[in-house]
């Protein structure tokens, strides 16, 4: 018979030495994640300061600035899978489809202290987010995350690219 | 009891030490990736994402490691038993909203949520209860059990 006491014992104990090791092992890592992510604010308006941010940021925009940076030629990174950027994407937008090859393109594209904008589907998803915070881990200082992403952008009739 | 059960049994902890330690690879290596895939779940709550794709994928190293070697044995197989319980729920869940996206489970690259996912994870599971409910252990440390 299984003494039950011992079970949850052994149970406790895994548990403990996964969360033990796992904290310690992202704390030693280069881009260690921090471990609750923190609320990006949204904003209507720019700083000057902060298109040549000396501290890493990451500042969600809201929709008309998007289509203002737009109009500026800012750079837009989908980070949706490929097949929804080949069913639609902003225009000029680089997809995420790889992250070395976007790590590729972003390098030949712009510089470290640039600014882009990432997006995704909507203000629910969470996946322009997570590659915000993942490429200001590889050391883009002045990411821009339009949080109304790509539902956003066509419920505003914005111009579109198809990927041919 | 029957006295190939235990061969069975240390036959079955193979592979679902295998896939756990499989499955986590990855996901060690670059927990971001697997950030992006739980939040495409839709379920966890804000910034809570990080904690699991820190934490989840050394608890199924640790797991697939004692289950192989034969330390906690029942222990392991309670918790990979419920992990997978876990993940059933998640890509039933996933399915019923209509979300065409990877599992993240780290085994194969781009598989996606589906039946085949869950038939996967459920004889995972069956295999789970069998190692929890067999006696006699084979290849075992006896003084870890």
């Amino acid at each position: 018979m299984i003494k039950l006491n011992k079970l949850y014992a052994q149970v406790v104990l895994i548990l403990f030495a996964s969360v033990f090791t796992s904290l310690l092992f992202n704390q030693l890592r280069n881009n260690s994640l921090p471990f609750v992510k923190t609320k990006v604010e949204v904003v209507s308006v720019l700083k000057k300061t902060s298109s040549k941010n000396s501290e890493s940021s990451i500042i969600g925009i809201d929709l008309e600035l998007a289509k203002n940076l737009f109009k500026e030629n800012t750079l837009f990174v989908d980070a949706r899978e490929k097949e929804f950027y080949n069913e639609g994407h902003i225009p000029n937008a680089i997809c995420f489809d790889d992250f070395d090859l976007l790590l590729e393109k972003l390098e030949n594209t712009i510089g470290m202290d640039d600014q882009f904008i990432v997006y995704c589907s909507d203000s629910d998803c969470g996946s322009s987010e997570d590659l915000s915070y993942e490429l200001q881990s590889y050391g883009y200082t002045n990411i821009l995350l339009f949080k109304g992403g790509w539902k956003e952008w066509t419920d505003a009739n914005l111009n579109q690219s198809k990927h041919e | 009891m029957n006295k190939i059960y235990p061969y069975i049994n240390v036959f079955l902890r193979f592979i679902i030490g295998g896939v756990f330690i499989w499955a986590c690879h990855d996901k060690i290596i670059d927990p971001s990736k697997f950030t992006r895939e739980i939040s495409n779940y839709h379920v966890m709550p804000f910034g809570l994402e990080n904690t699991v794709a820190i934490i989840l994928p050394w608890l199924e190293l640790f797991i697939g490691i004692g289950i192989i070697a034969g330390i906690y044995i029942n222990a392991n197989a309670l918790l990979s038993g419920s992990l997978l319980i876990l993940f059933n729920i998640l890509v039933f869940q996933a399915m019923v909203r209509g979300f065409n996206i990877e599992c993240g489970c780290g085994l194969k690259e781009g598989q996606m949520v589906g039946y085949g996912k869950l038939f996967e994870n459920f004889s995972l599971l069956l295999a789970c209860i069998f190692v929890f409910k067999t006696k006699e252990h084979f290849l075992y440390f006896k003084k870890f059990n």
